[in-house]
C-alpha cells in the first residue's frame, strides 16, 4: 500500500511540475509578439530619426532637431490575441560622438572628405506601462534597447 | 482507485493543453518568421533601389474586412538582374549609377478575410542604358492569381495572413513607407468558440541608396 501512495505522490509531483513548466511557457510566449513588434519600431523609429535628424546651426554644444528627442511619444498597433490596441511607449535620445584624430590623421595636407557630425541614436521602446519601463515580473523584459550610430549631414 | 482516475483526468488534461500550446506557439512562431523575412527582403529591395523608380498603384486596392477598411497596396522598385557585373553600371564618371534592367513588385492579394504577398521579380522588355521610369505596367500585372501576371521572373508567396499592406512614396525626403499588419488564425480552443490567432502591426520607414539624381 505504502509503494502504491508513494507511486501516486510521484506522479501527481510530476504532474504540477508539467502543468507550471506549461504555464509559464504559454506566458512566455504571450509576450513574445509583443516584443517582435517592439523591436521593429525601434528599428523603424531610429531610421526616422536618422533620416530626419538635423544640426542646429550654430548651437553649442552641438544639438540636433527636426525630431522630438527626449520626448516620450507613442504608437498603437494590434498585437497578440483578438488583435488587441496595445500602446508601444517609444524615447529617442542622441548623444554627440567626437571622432579620434586617428580617423583623420592629417587634416590639414590630407582631409578626408567632410561627412558631417558623428551621433549616437539610442531608441527605448516599452509597452503595458505608462509611467516607467521595467520589466515586469513573470513576463519577461517588456523594455527593448536599440543604439546606433550616424553620421548627419551639416 | 478514485484517486488514480484523478491522476490520470490531470495528466491527459495537462497533455492536451500541452498540444494546445504547441499550436498555438507554431502559429505565432510562423507569423513572426514570416514578418521577420518580409522586413528583411523589403528593406533590402528598397535601399538597393532609386526613389525616381518607384511607384504603387495609382487606385486604391481596399477591402473591408468586419466593417474594417484595409488596403492591399503594390509597389515597384528598380532593380539589377545582376549587381556585381561591371556592365550594370553607367560609364558616367560623375554619377556611376546603376542601369536598372528589372522591377521587383511587392503586392496583396484583395482576397478576404486574409489575403496574400507576393515579391516578384519582372523583366519587362529591355531598355538601352536601363530604365528611366517606374513600372508602366503596374496596374494590370498584380492579379490575385500571381501566374497571370506578365514579364515575371520569379514570385515568391511571402505570406498568406495578410489583412493590410498599405504602401507610400514620398518623393519630397526619399523615403519609402510600409504599413503591414498580418493575422493568422490557428486551431479553434476545445470546449469554447474561441479560435487561436496571432496579430502582428507594423511600420517601416525606407530610404533608397541609389536615388540619382539626387534628392
Amino acid at each position: 500500500m505504502a509503494e502504491v501512495i508513494l507511486c501516486l505522490s510521484l506522479i501527481a509531483i510530476a504532474t504540477l511540475g508539467l502543468i507550471a513548466a506549461l504555464t509559464r511557457l504559454m506566458v512566455a510566449q504571450s509576450s513574445s509578439s509583443h516584443q517582435t513588434v517592439a523591436r521593429i519600431i525601434a528599428d523603424s523609429v531610429m531610421q526616422r530619426a536618422v533620416l530626419q535628424a538635423r544640426p542646429v546651426k550654430g548651437a553649442s554644444p552641438p544639438t540636433l532637431d527636426n525630431f522630438d528627442f527626449g520626448t516620450v511619444q507613442t504608437e498603437e498597433v494590434r498585437v497578440g490575441q483578438n488583435a488587441e490596441l496595445v500602446t508601444f511607449f517609444y524615447l529617442v535620445d542622441v548623444e554627440r560622438v567626437v571622432q579620434p584624430v586617428a580617423f583623420n590623421p592629417d587634416p590639414v595636407n590630407n582631409p578626408w572628405p567632410q561627412m558631417g557630425q558623428m551621433w549616437q541614436f539610442k531608441v527605448t521602446v516599452w509597452w503595458n506601462n505608462e509611467n516607467s519601463h521595467e520589466g515586469a515580473i513573470e513576463r519577461g523584459t517588456e523594455t527593448i534597447e536599440a543604439t546606433t550610430l550616424s553620421y548627419i549631414e551639416n | 482507485m478514485s484517486i488514480l482516475s484523478v491522476l490520470v483526468a490531470v495528466l491527459f488534461g495537462a497533455f492536451e493543453m500541452g498540444t494546445r500550446i504547441f499550436r498555438d506557439t507554431n502559429v505565432r512562431q510562423s507569423t513572426e518568421n514570416q514578418l521577420r523575412s518580409i522586413k528583411l527582403l523589403l528593406e533590402r529591395d528598397a535601399n538597393h533601389t532609386n526613389i525616381w523608380l518607384c511607384n504603387k498603384n495609382p487606385a486604391p486596392r481596399s477591402v473591408t474586412v468586419g466593417g474594417d477598411t484595409f488596403q492591399r497596396d503594390a509597389l515597384s522598385m528598380a532593380t539589377l538582374k545582376d549587381w556585381d557585373a561591371p556592365g550594370s553600371y553607367s560609364t558616367d564618371e560623375e554619377s556611376l549609377r546603376a542601369m536598372f534592367d528589372r522591377y521587383v513588385v511587392w503586392y496583396a492579394t484583395t482576397e478576404v478575410p486574409q489575403g496574400k504577398l507576393f515579391r516578384q521579380l519582372v523583366d519587362p522588355p529591355p531598355v538601352s542604358g536601363g530604365f528611366t521610369t517606374p513600372y508602366a505596367g503596374l496596374s494590370p500585372n498584380i492579379n490575385n492569381n500571381p501566374e497571370l501576371n506578365a514579364n515575371v521572373f520569379h514570385s515568391r508567396p511571402m505570406s498568406s495572413d495578410v489583412m493590410d499592406f498599405t504602401t507610400g512614396v514620398n518623393f519630397g525626403n526619399g523615403t519609402i513607407t510600409v504599413t503591414l499588419r498580418l493575422k493568422a488564425d490557428g486551431q479553434l480552443r476545445p470546449g469554447t468558440q474561441v479560435r487561436t490567432e496571432e496579430n502582428l502591426q507594423v511600420s517601416f520607414m525606407f530610404q533608397p541608396k541609389n536615388s540619382w539624381p539626387q534628392i
